[in-house]
């Protein structure tokens, strides 16, 4: 593991996050058993509940034990133990390059998708990464094998933007090719056309996934603290633009929270998770708060 | 609209500063990735159209605060604004007060129309303009109160000195220093009387110096005058005149016209009324003087008016002259004889004794000078009180008894006499009365010893304060003086030898008088006390002494009158009233200390006459006279060439009666308006400020 990868891993932020485990907020099905229920009552291990025998009903599962106590025809179904699988989208356009500090809003999105993978696989639990910008640049496939972890720190580490930004047909994708439902974490700043957002993850959660949505922004994006003259370089091949911030700094504080309200709003809409992190926000602290939250509101 | 500084328009193109400014501002900005471009765009799109105008605003504004500060800076001036800040100038108004401007013009004085021409520079002037209005001798602080500075006008009283029109110019300069007015004027209101531009190249000079930063302007008033008889000389022949003895006053009549005046009456009048005939002079030549020879009599013993007038004529101020006088009844003198020889003649103070009461022996009872003789044994039984002066005449030795009774006598106001003598030994007077009692500024060195080789003579000083013939006095042959150092004590040189070396010195002690000569008043070392000139010598000291008192009781107007009294009255106030003018406000002042004395003092005589300080807790009055300046009596002005030069510093104006006040003013551009666009810039600074700030918050 190179010093790229390791930094990815930070043990302070890996602990907090095995100690505070991770509660997926739906049942989903899965291969594996492990903690996560499936929403199916099936074939398989655990006993659910008994139903009255329906025509189309398969006769394999009467109990005949109730049919020969009662004279009623039941159906036995059961609660499958299974894994979910986690599909970490990052985005890996050239707005998240931007840093006003030592960390770009890339790196501290690497650091969240690798922290979130660790957690996943050491739960034995299957995950999927993909790095987009205007398409997917990097997929990794689900696996649920530990040592998929040291491939999916590698791909994250050694990525490199370039492109701008296009969410949406991402999003429409991983919706169309991915069958099982699952959890769908899109770590990105969002700085897209929004309705188009909204509708990728619109269409993710009609397929059944469960959709968290992590904003990332440097606290400069969020509080706007210019001065003086400045011409504003688009990181994204857009125009120059030359003014002098403090005229405008409140009209950008309206445009801003409003963008963000509404994305909020949106999450909240379609039932996803929408979590706010600034990339002066320290990693451990945003994951720990995240899951405490998603501990709280899974029941 | 004028300017007064109008280079300082270039100052305008300064306005490009803050276009520069604004541009470069421009192009220094910061360059700074970013993503949030969506955000920053939709911003920039709302508030790009008031950010600019903002921005034209706060240029707009600054190239007005430019553009004003060097018009303010040109120093506008517009017409026809008046009582604006701006607009007010400094004014020092000098009106000549001198003697020479009581000349009379129609029905008034050229004082008169001094006043008037100084009322009309006050009406011209901005109102509230700072003015300082004083005399020729008396400065004035500066007023904006227009009716008080009209007061002082009428306040300024006619006098009977001489002008010194610099040190006025100079006092009148010193008080506009201290304005702040952009504009200062000078008025100087004259007749242009000659001799107060006597120094007329030094005064012009100096009006040119002053003429760089302030506009003068020289207003001529009155006519010449045609005719002025004055009297030039008032002189009393007597040093002693006795009481009901009649005594010669000599009296100089001068003609400054340029027509000869015939059959001119001269009158004389002793304590106001007139006394004897006038002396007619039946003619005087323009240009020249008369004498006249009157005798006054007076009435008793004690201090007296002795006035001597012409007919008034169009400068009055000269036409009268009063002097003060004391009238003697007894006059007693103490000769101390240090060698009385054999025979009468043989004695030390035999010609003393004759030329002190130079009668015949059946007049000397009648006679008001009574001089004894005492020898130096006989000293102790005198009563020195008893006596006006006291004469040690070849005393050899001072007994220290004496010495002290002799400084205490003089200090009280007697009179001391030293003719020193071959028994003289200059240790004992050194020691005893110039070292011990300070009584003789001067102590005695040592014989002369080539007084064999080259006999001098005897000249008066420059000054000649006893008045003596100097030809009577070069007859007299000196073979031998006694030499005489200086010591610190006060003292002057009344008589000198043709060698330089002092002859007769004279000082006051306490309220006396001492005078020291260097030879003998017998024949042993001159010749001096058969000549001529010993008798009016030896009466002139005596009268020195005894009117010592009175001195100074005949000052000139503008002199400062200082009488010695008792040393007992110092502190007391003295009220002084002019004399025969009873209704006149009496001006008051104390008596100060003096050594041994105390002193009248008294600086505010601005007129000639007769006056009386009465002073408080004494029964009767001192009586002084005051001199109007002799100087002042020329009736020539200041010629056309003259006025011609000065004008190329000055304004010259002319008034007269019926003058117009419109020449005065008319100089003046208008009003500045230095204030008014002071408080416009000072307004669009603190709007600038405002908006900057208002428009750089966030918004």
């Amino acid at each position: 593991m190179d010093a790229e990868t390791r930094k990815l891993l930070d043990p302070r932020t890996i602990a907090r996050a095995e100690a505070l485990g991770m509660n997926a907020r739906f049942i989903v099905e899965g291969y594996m058993a492990g903690e996560h229920k499936s929403p199916y009552r099936g074939f398989a291990i655990e006993f659910a509940q008994h139903r009255e025998y329906s025509p189309g009903d398969d006769v394999r599962h009467l109990d005949w034990k109730v049919q020969a106590k009662t004279e009623r025809y039941y159906i036995k179904q059961y609660e499958q133990e299974t894994n979910f699988v986690a599909h970490l989208l990052l985005d890996g356009s050239e707005s998240m390059k931007y840093a006003s500090a030592e960390i770009s809003k890339l790196e501290y999105g690497k650091m969240m998708a690798a922290c979130l993978a660790y957690l996943i696989l050491h739960q034995r639990d299957a995950v999927a990464l993909g790095i987009f910008d205007e398409e997917v640049r990097e997929y990794l496939p689900r696996s649920d094998n530990r040592d998929n972890l040291f491939k999916i720190m590698d791909r994250l580490a050694g990525f490199d933007p370039v492109g701008g930004t296009r969410i949406a047909p991402v999003l429409h994708g991983i919706a169309n090719q991915v069958r099982r439902k699952g959890i769908v974490i899109v770590i990105s700043d969002f700085f897209d056309d929004e309705e188009e957002v909204l509708e990728g993850i619109q269409h993710l959660r009609f397929n059944g996934h469960e959709v968290i949505v992590m904003q990332v922004l440097d606290p400069c994006e969020i509080d706007f603290p210019f001065s003086g003259m400045v011409e504003f370089e688009g990181l994204e091949d857009l125009p120059l633009i030359r003014t002098r911030p403090s005229q405008i700094r409140k009209s950008y504080h309206r445009a801003f929270e409003a963008f963000q309200e509404h994305l909020r709003a949106a999450c909240e809409r379609h039932k996803c998770h929408f979590v706010s992190l600034r990339t002066d926000q320290s990693l451990d602290e945003a994951l720990a708060n995240y899951l405490a939250f998603r501990k709280s509101t899974s029941g | 609209m004028n300017f007064l500084n109008q280079a300082l328009l270039w100052g305008i193109a300064a306005i490009s500063v803050p276009i520069i400014i604004h541009f470069l501002n421009r192009r220094r900005f910061r360059r700074v990735p970013w993503a949030a471009m969506r955000f920053l765009k939709v911003s920039v799109e709302q508030n790009q159209r008031r950010m600019k105008l903002e921005d034209w605003i706060l240029l707009v504004l600054r190239c007005a605060l430019v553009a004003l500060l060097a018009f303010l800076m040109a120093r506008p001036v517009v017409e026809g604004l008046s009582g604006m800040p701006g607009s007010k100038v400094a004014a020092a108004i000098v009106l000549d007060n001198s003697a020479s401007m009581g000349s009379r013009e129609g029905e008034g004085t050229r004082l008169t129309l001094a006043r008037e021409a100084a009322h009309a520079i006050l009406d011209r002037l901005p109102g509230g303009s700072p003015v300082v209005i004083s005399g020729a001798f008396h400065p004035n602080e500066a007023s904006n109160d227009h009716d008080l500075v009209s007061s002082r006008i009428d306040e300024i009283a006619q006098t009977d000195r001489h002008a010194d029109l610099l040190l006025a110019l100079e006092e009148a300069v010193r008080s506009l220093e201290g304005q702040a007015a952009a504009e200062k004027e000078l008025y100087l209101i004259t007749d242009g009387h000659a001799e107060e531009w006597g120094a007329f190249a030094v005064l012009e000079a100096r009006l040119r110096d002053i003429s760089a930063g302030t506009r003068i302007h020289l207003v001529m008033v009155g006519t010449p005058a045609p005719a002025n008889l004055g009297i030039s000389r008032l002189t009393p022949a007597a040093a002693l005149p006795a009481v009901n003895e009649p005594f010669r006053i000599d009296v100089d009549i001068t003609n400054y016209g340029s027509s000869p005046a015939r059959n001119v009456p001269v009158k004389l009048l002793v304590d106001g009324q007139p006394a004897g005939e006038p002396w007619m002079i039946d003619e005087l030549k323009p240009g020249s003087s008369e004498s006249a020879t009157l005798y006054a009599t007076l009435p008793s013993a004690s201090y007296h008016r002795v006035t001597v007038a012409l007919e008034d004529d169009g400068v009055p101020f000269d036409d009268r002259r009063t002097i003060v006088m004391q009238a003697m009844d007894d006059v007693r003198v103490l000769l101390v004889d240090g060698d009385p020889g054999v025979e009468d003649r043989e004695s030390e103070t035999f010609f003393l004794r004759h030329a002190l009461a130079p009668v015949p022996e059946e007049m000397r009872a009648a006679y008001p000078v009574k001089p004894s003789v005492v020898s130096v044994s006989d000293l102790a039984g005198e009563t020195l009180d008893r006596y006006h002066a006291i004469v040690l005449a070849n005393v050899a030795d001072v007994p220290l008894p004496f010495a002290d009774r002799l400084a205490r006598y003089v200090e009280a106001g007697g009179g001391l006499m030293v003719f020193p003598g071959g028994n003289l030994r200059p240790e004992s007077y050194n020691t005893l009365l110039h070292g011990k009692h300070q009584l003789l500024p001067v102590s005695f060195v040592a014989r002369d010893g080539n007084a064999a080789t080259r006999p001098r003579v005897m000249v008066p000083t420059e000054t000649n304060p006893l008045g003596l013939d100097g030809d009577l006095l070069a007859r007299v042959k000196f073979r031998q003086v006694l030499g005489l150092e200086p010591g610190d004590r006060d003292h002057r040189l009344a008589l000198r030898y043709d060698d330089g070396q002092p002859a007769l010195v004279e000082s006051e002690h306490g309220l006396g008088k001492v005078f020291v000569f260097t030879s003998t008043a017998d024949l042993d070392w001159n010749d001096f006390a058969i000549r001529p000139a010993f008798v009016p010598f030896i009466n002139r000291l005596l009268g020195g002494i005894v009117q010592n008192r009175e001195s100074n009781l005949n000052v000139e107007a503008g002199e400062t009158l200082r009488h010695r009294l008792e040393a007992d009255l110092a502190g007391r106030e003295a009220t002084v009233y002019e004399v025969g003018d009873p209704e006149a406000l009496g001006r008051l002042t104390t008596l100060s200390e003096a050594e041994g004395s105390s002193v009248l003092e008294f600086d505010r005589i601005h007129r000639g006459g007769a006056y009386q300080a009465t002073i408080d807790g004494q029964p009767d009055p001192v009586l002084f006279a005051v001199r109007p300046s002799v100087r002042e009596s020329s009736l020539s002005l200041l010629g056309a060439e003259q006025l011609a030069r000065l004008g190329d510093s000055a304004t010259v104006v002319g008034w007269g009666t019926g003058s117009s006040a419109a020449d005065f003013g008319a100089h003046r551009k208008g009003s500045e308006l230095w204030w008014p666009l002071l408080l416009v810039v000072i307004a669009l600074a603190a709007i600038e400020i405002i908006l900057a700030q208002w428009f750089s918050r966030s918004k």
